[in-house]
């Protein structure tokens, strides 16, 4: 799959151009524009109500819009293998009759079909995404019987069973124990330092320094995007969340 | 009754309690997937559209010369209308919440039907007597052809939902997820309804088109009081409406003028009140 230097190499992981959504009328997403490049890890911030979930569900093709996305240069829908998706926790209904190991195993769906049988071979590679985040042990519990931070973790364990290789999560730490933020950040730093792709809503602006290397500011536009470093200062977050905000990061 | 348990009721008896058996094990596993799915009271509305279907069944039969009875004809105008319900139930909840959908259509079916019904009864041509067992149910003087149709029939439903039991596991439990990963849920869940109606037509002339609906629902969420896993919850439900189906069946034909409908939800919902005073804390 390595391919040299070619210009394929350096197609981002993924692009959007122009994604637009409105809500009986208000626009949610006005023309967001970004282009990540393969093997970063990018954190998508912004005030609430600035469309960082939306812009996560304009380009998987859960929300209506206009405007392109492409992954690995490839419209989304092409390439949806090899994306996997982390929603934000409580989306589900949580007496449902499934235990962890269940949940991991949805993942494997792609590699299975709809006649495929579950291998010994799978289930062992769902064992290894539990244990990638710490969860293996609990593996035959009901997925309602965790906490919240556990739960979270299940449903990385099943976007690792995925095997993909661009991850979009949607709000990872919201409401987790500091356990699991650091299991979880553990866990998308060593994806990245195996070329995988993240992109991670995230609403905590004290850590973004601290786990992401890129950064995409938004308010319902792209106001900036770019290394964290670089971008990531008290000119660019004043910008995206107005210039009111008492902010406790670098100058 | 001890013989028609053990089979010994002759052929037809047999072949009765068999063919209710597999109509109970199909609508245990289809109702395990509907009920956590959230759409029990959309197989209500099916069931109830039904009605018309079967009394335009028996119209059509008879004036094409016959004696109206057919019971793949009955089932197919049921099928029809069935069909027609539920598209309705579709339209309609675009302007009203599901629940007052369900609601108004099932209750408008319903009373097309019983007016049909009575028309049916009133004409005297082809042989009605007896239509009316399509609403609680008969196995009594049930024919040779129609145990074999149900039989057939709720092996079918098991079979479909046997290859379809992990798409249908992933939409119930996580549609977003599932859609994600190559499954159309539209799809998905247009088969999940063909299947019910499946059950629901199978069952007509079993526990009647008034308690299918019980026996798609209370197999199964008995079954989620003990089962941990969808396959579980399936097989168990399956389980539990197997026996249902297989005792009232036999406790129908040798009780004169039992219905086998209500027989067999009563001792579904036996087996509920027992799971729930077990195992409700657990739930």
């Amino acid at each position: 799959m390595m391919v040299a230097a070619t210009p394929l190499r350096d197609t981002p992981a993924l692009s959007a151009t122009g994604m637009t959504v409105s809500y009986d009328g208000a626009l949610a997403l006005d023309g967001a524009t970004l282009s990540v490049p393969r093997g970063t890890m990018t954190g998508i911030v912004g005030p609430n109500g600035a469309g960082k979930s939306t812009l996560l569900k304009a380009i998987l093709g859960l929300e209506t819009a206009t405007g392109t996305a492409l992954v690995f240069g490839q419209p989304v829908a092409k390439v949806m293998a090899r994306i996997a998706y982390v929603p934000q926790r409580a989306a589900v209904d949580w007496g449902f009759p499934v235990r962890v190991i269940d949940v991991v195993l949805m993942g494997t769906y792609r590699q299975t079909g709809l006649l495929g049988r579950l291998t010994p071979g799978l289930r062992a590679r769902a064992m290894e995404c539990l244990a990638r985040v710490g969860m293996d042990a609990l593996a035959t519990r009901q997925i309602g019987a965790l906490s919240g931070g556990q739960q979270q973790r299940v449903f990385l364990a099943r976007a690792l069973a995925q095997g993909a290789d661009v991850f979009l999560l949607d709000e990872p730490f919201a409401g987790v124990d500091a356990a699991t933020e650091a299991a979880i950040i553990a866990v998308l730093k060593g994806l990245r330092d195996d070329g995988a792709t993240i992109v991670a809503v995230h609403h905590d602006l004290s850590t973004v320094p601290g786990y992401f290397d890129r950064v995409v500011l938004l308010n319902r536009r792209v106001i900036a995007e770019g290394a964290t470093a670089t971008t990531f200062n008290r000119d660019t977050l004043a910008r995206t969340y107005g210039a009111g905000l008492m902010l406790a990061v670098p100058a | 009754m001890l013989s028609a348990l053990l089979l010994q009721a002759g052929y037809n008896a047999a072949l009765v309690s068999i063919g209710a058996a597999l109509l109970g094990a199909a609508a245990g596993g289809a109702g395990a997937f509907l009920t956590l799915r959230r759409r029990a009271l959309m197989s209500d509305a099916m069931a109830h559209a039904t009605l018309p279907g079967v009394a335009l069944g028996f119209l059509v039969m008879v004036a094409l010369g016959g004696e109206g009875r057919f019971l793949p004809g009955l089932m197919l105008g049921a099928a029809l209308t069935a069909g027609l319900g539920l598209m309705a139930v579709q339209l309609l909840v675009r302007r009203l919440p599901e629940d007052a959908a369900i609601g108004a259509v099932l209750s408008s079916f319903y009373g097309i039907g019983i007016v049909l019904l009575t028309v049916v009864q009133g004409i005297g041509m082809g042989r009605p007597a007896g239509l009316e067992t399509v609403l609680l149910g008969s196995t009594a003087g049930m024919l040779r052809m129609d145990a074999l149709i149900i039989g057939g029939g709720g092996a079918l439903v098991l079979a479909a939902l046997w290859t379809l039991r992990r798409p249908l596991a992933m939409v119930a439990f996580d549609p977003g997820h599932a859609a994600l990963s190559g499954i159309n849920t539209r799809r998905m869940d247009a088969a999940l309804m063909a299947l019910v109606l499946a059950v629901v037509l199978v069952g007509l002339n079993v526990t009647g088109l008034i308690m299918i609906v019980a026996l798609l629902v209370t197999p199964a969420v008995t079954a989620r009081l003990w089962a941990r896993t969808v396959p579980g919850v399936a097989s168990l439900g399956a389980a539990i409406g197997a026996t249902c189906g297989y005792v009232g069946a036999a406790v129908s034909a040798s009780v004169p003028d039992m219905p086998t409908g209500p027989v067999i939800v009563l001792l579904a919902a036996s087996a509920f009140g027992l799971s729930l005073g077990l195992r409700g804390h657990h739930g």
